[in-house]
């Protein structure tokens, strides 16, 4: 283990070259820290959709990086504060999710309204006349914005607006995985899945060069049921990799799934009970959108940096815990207004394949773990992510695309993470007081 | 399959025996002769996670018999990393309470403990699990299985094993 120094010396530019990067970054506590400090607590990060608190008074309890935080419905909107009563700093909530007109604090019953408003402090007689209750409210985390329902958080000035952050091609996949719903929302109500790898969070990337072998047993297994093995990332699959900058990814299988692939989803939600007449609202609101909505909201495969990933039907929120501990929370999505048969379906599929016995994530998550220990033989620390660096098309708006197996996600990435490490901040970046 | 001891009424002893021989078939990943304990419309649960605001979870398992084929078949597959190596483990059933049959089923309560071993790590859990039986064959068999595992609500590692 190294001290924050030594890595300041050598240069960060140093561990993350274009076409490699050390596995100091993957294991080293000093990296770690500064991670939390620069990516997780110096600029957007997911934190919860406003959908898992509907009625005012519901609050879920998450993290900014190292702060904890409670998300919660207020009279005012979506509130996020950290979860730190003002006088001695107690915890104030502790279960995951709840509902509550108050938070009071079980220590000394300071107690404050959904708002944060410091609203009762047992026998105040005994603070002079200089306190003042409403400069002790809740801290608020100070940048709160959101998206299609997705809340986003900063401790930090964000460097742009969430919408800027995000950009056009991000928020139109992320439209997509919303506008399946006849209503344009969808509702983060079907419990989460919480899974914890010892790896690090950086693992979990877009990468279409695992599947055939990672997850070699789910071709065996359709092999057992007659069926073909899954095409999406054969070496001729016409999919694409994109890195479309800020960090932000895709693995884009829009050119195997459209025609066929999705007149057979279409002609299957058409098979369920209220299916006809959904397709019939969706059509009517996106017209001939409809049938790439529906297919990239059965998977848009998406990465937003640096903890949020829109996955089959889920949102998936990335939490680092270590260097080399990671809790992955897997949230199955259900469309407002559909049928409760493509619902259901949704949340049985999403059950099938994530958590930590389903078909697919555990896998994942074995080669994570086996990722981190393979990085402690660090004589030669070099991971080589340089696949498809000689095919990659660069769009005129500056994003980047290969071949659906190719680096190019983790090369976009590993280019974000270098920025904000090595970004200089401004006087007034850091939270107030 | 165990057999009852007085024909067509399944004693506590009977289930007690059942469940015993359901664990340790697990235990050895005997995963063919477990399966052949459950009926064919038989449904397997593990609820998981915390719930939601409005108190909805999630299901780390919830296989009907053709899931849970599928299930048992990549437990045992070679390409399945999470059992390369397979876990070793032991489960402790016990505390077994036994309603009456209501005339189709009967249903059993009981706790067990599970210590797994895999790649030099030990892990416990602990349970409560309810099974609803039916008489098959002059044994029992399994229709229902309902795990709750006491961290559930947690977040946990791969479960390299059948709660």
């Amino acid at each position: 283990m190294s001290s924050a120094g030594a890595i300041a010396a050598e240069g960060y530019e140093a561990l993350v070259q274009r076409d490699r990067v050390s596995s100091r970054i993957f294991t080293d506590e000093a990296v770690f820290a500064e991670e939390q400090e620069r990516i997780f607590e110096g600029d957007w990060v997911y934190v919860a959709h406003e959908s898992e608190v509907p009625q005012r008074g519901d609050y879920v309890t998450r993290h900014l990086g190292r702060q904890p935080v409670i998300v919660v419905r207020s009279r005012e909107g979506v509130r996020v504060h950290l979860n730190r009563c003002r006088h001695r700093g107690t915890a104030l909530c502790t279960r995951p999710a709840g509902n509550t007109r108050f938070f009071r604090c079980p220590y000394h019953g300071w107690t404050y309204d959904n708002d944060g408003t410091l609203v009762g402090v047992p026998y105040p007689s005994g603070y002079g006349a200089d306190f003042d209750k409403a400069e002790m409210g809740l801290q608020a985390a100070p940048f709160v914005e959101a998206y299609r329902g997705f809340v986003f958080a900063s401790v930090a000035a964000p460097s742009t607006s969430l919408s800027e952050w995000l950009g056009p091609r991000v928020r139109e996949v992320m439209d997509a995985f919303v506008d399946a719903s006849p209503v344009g929302r969808i509702l983060v109500r079907a419990g989460v899945n919480r899974t914890i790898f010892h790896g690090n969070w950086k693992y979990v990337g877009m990468d279409g060069y695992h599947f055939n072998f990672t997850h070699k047993s789910i071709n065996a297994l359709n092999e057992r049921h007659g069926k073909p093995p899954i095409g999406e990332y054969q070496e001729n699959a016409p999919g694409r990799m994109w890195d479309f900058g800020n960090g932000h990814c895709r693995l884009d299988h829009d050119e195997l799934r459209k025609g066929h692939h999705t007149d057979e989803l279409i002609a299957r939600i058409r098979s369920m009970e209220g299916g006809p007449n959904y397709l019939a609202e969706l059509e009517s609101r996106l017209g001939d959108r409809m049938a790439q909505t529906l297919s990239r909201s059965h998977d848009p495969h998406l990465g937003v940096w640096p903890n949020l990933q829109l996955l089959g039907f889920h949102i998936r929120l990335v939490r680092p815990l270590g260097p080399d501990r990671t809790e992955i929370l897997a949230f199955p999505t259900l469309l407002e207004g559909a049928p409760d048969a493509v619902n259901e379906e949704r949340v049985a599929r999403h059950q099938l394949l994530f958590g930590p016995s389903g078909f697919v994530q555990p896998d994942d998550h074995e080669l994570f773990e086996r990722n981190q220990l393979g990085l402690q033989a660090s004589v030669n620390p070099w991971i080589v992510i340089a696949r498809g660096l000689d095919r990659e098309q660069v769009h005129p708006d500056g994003a980047i695309s290969s071949h659906v197996t190719d680096e190019t996600t983790q090369r976009g990435q590993m280019r974000m993470w270098l920025r904000q490490m090595t970004r200089t901040r401004g006087a007034g970046d850091d939270l107030a007081e | 399959m165990t057999s009852l001891s007085e024909a067509g009424t399944a004693t506590r002893h009977d289930v007690a025996s059942f469940l015993a021989l359901e664990a340790q078939l697990l235990d050895t990943r005997a995963f063919d002769e477990w399966l052949a304990l459950w009926t064919p419309d038989a449904r397997y649960r593990v609820p998981g996670g915390p719930a939601t605001s409005e108190g909805r979870r999630i299901a780390l398992i919830d296989d009907d018999r053709q899931v849970l084929e599928d299930r048992v078949f990549r437990m045992s597959h070679p390409a399945s990393h999470v059992v390369d190596p397979p876990p070793t483990a032991v489960r402790l059933v016990g505390n077994v309470v036994v309603e009456p049959s209501d005339g189709v089923a009967l249903e059993a309560r009981s706790a067990y403990v599970l210590v797994v071993n895999r790649l030099g790590e030990q892990a416990t859990f602990a349970a409560r699990q309810r099974h609803r039986l039916v008489e098959r064959d002059g044994g029992l068999a399994i229709a229902v299985k309902q795990v709750e595992l006491t961290c559930g609500e947690d977040a946990l590692r791969n479960l390299t094993f059948l709660p």
